[in-house]
Formats: C-alpha cells, structure tokens, sequence
C-alpha cells in the first residue's frame, strides 16, 4: 500500500487551467467512484478548490505508484479532455511527500494566503464526501484524521494565522485592537465607494452592528445602506453623528480633507475619552494628518494598511520554518507509530463499502 | 526557620524570574506553550510567597508587616494577587510579562533588606513581638493590598501606552499582537484605581481607630498617595481624562506609592 498525490495548486496552473480541471460538489461522488474503479487504486478522495484540485489515493499492494499515477492522469486527461500540455500543470508526491503535503495543506501553509483557515474546512469536507462515497479505507481514513490533528496543532501552537494580510483584515485587526470585542461599535461610512462596503462588511462579520453611510449622492448611500443592512444619513449630517459612532471609514472623491482636527474637536468632549477610529481608504486623502494628534483618535490611511499587511504577510512568512517541522515530526510518528497499526487487508473498507454501495 | 523562610523567597524570586524568560521566549519565538510555563511559575512564585508569608505570621504571631522587607513582600503578595485576579478576569495576554519583572524586582529589593539575625520573631514566653494592634494590622494589610491594584494598574497602564503607541505609528512590533485591545486596559485601570482607591481609603479609615498614633510621616505618605489617586479618579469623573493621559497619569501616579513605602 502506498499513498499518492496527484493534482495542482494556484502554484502550478493558471487560472484557465484551473477553471478546466475542477469538480463541482455535486459530480464528487461520480467521479471519486471512477477514480476508485481505477485499476491500481484502492482507495481515493478528491480535494477540489478554487486554488487547487488533488487526488489522494492509495495505490494497491500489485500495483506501483509510477502505475497508479499513469493510470489517474490518463482518466483526467479523458475525463476533462485535456491536451497532454495542460497536464504539466498536474504534480504528484509519492508514500511521506503525500503526507507531509496533506499535512501542509491541512495548515494552511500551502495556501495562496498563507496560514488562511477554510482550507481546513474544505479538507474535511473532501474527506467527508469521500468517506460517504465509500471510496475511503483504513490508510485514508488515518491519514486524514492526522491531518486534521496536524491542522490544529499547526494553527494552535505557531503564529502562521496571526497578522492581517489584506487591507480590510487590518482594518478590523486594527479595529479590534481597539475595542476589543466589535459588537456594541458603530460605523459611519462617509462615501460609498467598493472599498468602503467591503471594509464595512469586513467589519460587520466580525459583529460591528450599526452601519450610517453618507454619500455626496443621497440615492447612493441609501442603496449602499439598504445592501449592508445600514442607515443613509445626508452628506451634511454625518457630523451630527461624531458623538455616537466608533468607526469612521472615510473614501469620498473630494480633492479636500473631509475630517478635520476642527470637525471632530466639538464632538470628543461629550465622547468622555472613548477611542475613535478613522479609516482613511482615499487617495488624495479625507482625514487631515493632524488628526492623529487627538487624543483618543487613531487614524489609518491606505499607506499605512498596506504597510501592515505586507508586514503581517512577512510574518507568516517567518512561520513557515517551523510549521514544517511541527509537519515533519507528525510525519513521522504517523509513519513510525500509526501506519504500523493499520494492517492491510485485501477486503479493505473501501471494498466493503463499494461493494455494500 | 529564619533559613527556610529566606529558601521559599529565594526561590519564589526564581520562579518568577523564570516567568520573565518564559515570556521573553513565548514572544521571541512566538510559541504559545511558553505561555503556560509562564503561568505556571507565576503561581508557583505565588505559592512560594503565600508559603513566606504563612511561616512569617507563625514566626511573629501577627500579620508579617514588622519591617520594610516584609512591608516590600507583602506588597510583591498583593501585585501577584491582583495578577491573577485581573488577568483571568479580563484576559489581558502580556499582564504577566509585565508583572513578574515588577514583582521580582520588588523581591530582589526585599531580599537586599534582609538580615536573618536583625528579623523578629515571636518570643515563646512574651507572645508577639509587640502587643497585636488588629486595627494597626487591618489598616496596614489594607493600605499595602492597595498599593498592589495600583501596581497593577501602573503595569496596565505601560502596557496601553505601547499599545497606543502601535496603534498610532501604525506599526506592529512585537507585543502588538499579543497586547490586549486598548478599550479593555482603559476599563481594567479604571477599576484597579476604584479598588485601590477604596481599599486604601477604609485602610485610612481604620487607622483612626488604631490604639496609638501611626506616626507624622507615614501619615503624610499615605495621604498623600490617597490624595494623588484621589485626583486622577476625580479627572476620570469629570471626563477630562482620555484613554492615553489616563495612562500617562497612572505610570506617573505609581511614584507615590513607591516613595511612601520608605515611611513605611
């Protein structure tokens, strides 16, 4: 029995490539019953992604790795009807490499976002569809079970997830180091360009509640408003609203700073000192620089987000080292300590379930 | 016993210290199990200074407040204490990477005043070494517990001006990560203040009931750090104060408690 991985990332194929070779949740268990009815393969499961497509099977005990993947790329190239240029897109790992890949990509270390966590979801998904089509068996079964282990571990002991990597993510991890917990925060949004939703929606999915949107057009930041689920305020009143809300996310088109230290002065006296956060997502920019000097006031322009999540990607970037080795040491408990307890058998659990199916 | 007693401070000044390195390490290398080494030496130090304490008040028949060495102890107890009250209660990551150099630093000072032969201890046919005061002992556990929840606001305190400081440059070093929303440390030194504050202030009140006079100096020390926190709570009230000089205030405020310990 030895494990193979046959597939491509975002590393290795473009995205017209990609688009040609994925499976859609529905055709999973059509083609995880193809692949296993593949001479050669014992047991198979499908990891399909916008970022990636893998197979992970086990090759039987008469046939070869060099076999099983002949056989697999042979059935792709037929199944999706691919020139044989478009497989030097595909790549395979054999016996440990496959498991110290699905172990990476468990962790999101193998991911276009490094240390992003759908991917882990989208593992278990993978493996459940798998699992309900019968095409797993006691080697998979094992495999993936340690890569969930191997997943959270990674997540739980390094830092690979901290650290915002886009502008929006540091907006709300700006916003949170803030005021903590974003539920009881409320935001006006002055403008209602894209990045402005966006970061606004960013926000709001971390629990920020109350939304006011003001736009030079009126008829703009009520559609904005009734998309996010907001209030439309007139661009001449957002300044009545300086006392209440938490969040300003400032991205109007004007070639004049909007936000200045003289607008908000009135307003932070009856603030009582709570913290004020300005997002400034313009360029020429809305918030005047002497705003920072105010006390309680925290202000971000574009410059400074980017900064920092170029900053939060370098980070993650650092980690990678040492995920990898937290990887490499459960690769080889599970090649020393669990493998050795599984016993192959020729009736197999996926035959069973086939056969049962 | 004298020696064991020295042996439990000693070693409850390496525990803590071991606390620092941990956090050192968990921060440098971004491991989080060396966040829970630090714990676990932060209440190891604690359970070693309880222990100090316990075998202190058995020595002397009363609370261990007889000389600066067991005042500077006691108040190194009560910013442990309050770590570990205000720490699990808000959740505020970093406390401990503050508060064990603060409190072994306090420790070592401690140690520096400690002289085996000068140190009282209970005499089997008088009783105490002098005639148990319980308003006196009320009063000075009070005031010196107090100075623990300003210790740990003066650390909150330090802890929102790095933070600030991030936030503003827009930068991430190394603590930002790891360093509690600054909404929350505003909130936590605004209670340890209130707590302190009333907390000394019933320890003021005892001392009115007290058999004798607690002397001219300590009693001017002690007002003074009532008066100083006094005022800082007073600029909250009124809302003058913003997170950031609220901060500033209370780092700056800690000298009072620190210089009146040498009237003490």
């Amino acid at each position: 029995m030895s494990f193979v991985c046959f597939g491509y990332n975002h590393e290795t194929a473009s995205v017209a490539s990609r688009e040609k070779v994925s499976f859609t949740e529905a055709r999973l268990p059509e083609a995880l019953a193809q692949v296993r009815a593949l001479d050669g393969v014992a047991e198979a499961a499908i990891l399909s992604t916008c970022n990636r497509m893998e197979l992970y099977l086990v090759a039987d005990e008469e046939s070869t790795t060099g076999h099983v993947i002949d056989r697999v790329g042979k059935w792709l190239q037929d199944h999706f009807e691919l020139e044989e240029e478009d497989l030097g897109a595909f790549y395979h790992r054999e016996e440990k490499a496959t498991a110290r890949h699905l172990f990476a990509v468990a962790s999101g270390l193998n991911s276009m976002v490094l240390g992003e966590t759908e991917i882990f979801g989208q593992v278990k998904k993978a493996y459940a569809v798998a699992q309900q089509s019968g095409t797993t068996g006691k080697f998979l079964n094992r495999l993936f079970q340690r890569c969930f282990t191997v997943g959270k571990h990674v997540r739980t002991h390094t830092n690979i997830t901290r650290g915002a990597t886009s502008v929006g993510a540091v907006g709300v991890e700006m916003a949170e180091k803030i005021f903590g917990d974003l539920k009881k925060c409320q935001i006006l949004l002055i403008g209602a360009g894209e990045i402005s939703r966006r970061t606004a929606q960013s926000l709001q999915s971390r629990g920020a509640s109350a939304v006011i949107v003001s736009n030079r057009s009126h008829d703009k930041a009520v559609e904005l408003a009734e998309e996010i689920g907001g209030r439309a305020i007139r661009f001449n009143e957002w300044d009545q609203e300086l006392v209440k809300v938490d969040i300003i996310i400032s991205s109007t088109a004007a070639p004049h700073h909007v936000v200045t230290q003289e607008t908000l002065r009135p307003s932070l006296k009856q603030r009582e000192g709570r913290p004020l956060f300005l997002v400034d997502l313009s360029l020429p920019r809305d918030i005047a620089p002497e705003v920072k000097q105010l006390e309680s006031v925290y202000v971000h322009d574009l410059d400074a987000l980017q900064r920092l999540a170029e900053a939060g990607k370098e980070r993650r970037r650092e980690q990678l080292e040492f995920c990898y080795a937290l990887v490499d040491q459960h690769v080889t408990e599970f090649y020393t300590k669990v493998l050795p307890r599984t016993r192959p058998s020729n009736s197999g659990d996926a035959n069973n379930s086939l056969t049962n199916a | 016993m004298v020696f064991i007693e020295f042996g439990l401070l000693i070693a409850s000044t390496i525990a803590f210290a071991l606390a620092c390195v941990m956090s050192w390490r968990a921060l440098r290398e971004h491991r989080r199990a060396s966040v829970w080494f630090r714990v676990g030496f932060m209440t190891l130090g604690f359970a070693l200074q309880c222990a100090f304490l316990s075998l202190r008040g058995q020595s002397l028949g009363r609370c261990p407040l007889t000389s600066g060495f067991e005042v500077l102890i006691f108040v190194t107890w009560s910013i442990a204490l309050f770590y570990f009250l205000v720490g699990g209660g808000y959740r505020l990551s970093l406390l401990g990477f503050f508060t064990a150099p603060l409190i072994v630093i306090f420790q070592c000072v401690a140690l520096s005043l400690f002289h085996p032969v000068n140190l009282p201890t209970v005499d089997p046919g008088l009783g105490s070494v002098a005639p148990v005061d319980y308003w006196l002992e009320f009063h000075a556990a009070l005031a010196l517990i107090s100075y623990g929840a300003f210790a740990l606001a003066f650390v909150a305190g330090v802890m929102f001006l790095i933070q600030d400081r991030y936030l503003r440059v827009g930068k991430t070093g190394v603590f930002f990560h790891q360093l509690p929303p600054i909404r929350y440390l505003t909130q936590a030194i605004g209670r340890l203040l209130w707590l302190g504050f009333l907390l000394l202030s019933v320890g003021i009140l005892a001392a009115f009931k007290m058999e004798s006079f607690p002397g001219f100096y300590k009693l001017i020390a002690i007002s003074l750090v009532w008066l100083a926190y006094g005022a800082v709570i007073a600029m909250r009230l009124v809302g003058s104060l913003g997170g950031r000089r609220l901060a500033t205030i209370t780092v700056a405020a800690f000298i009072f408690p620190i210089l009146s310990c040498l009237f003490l």
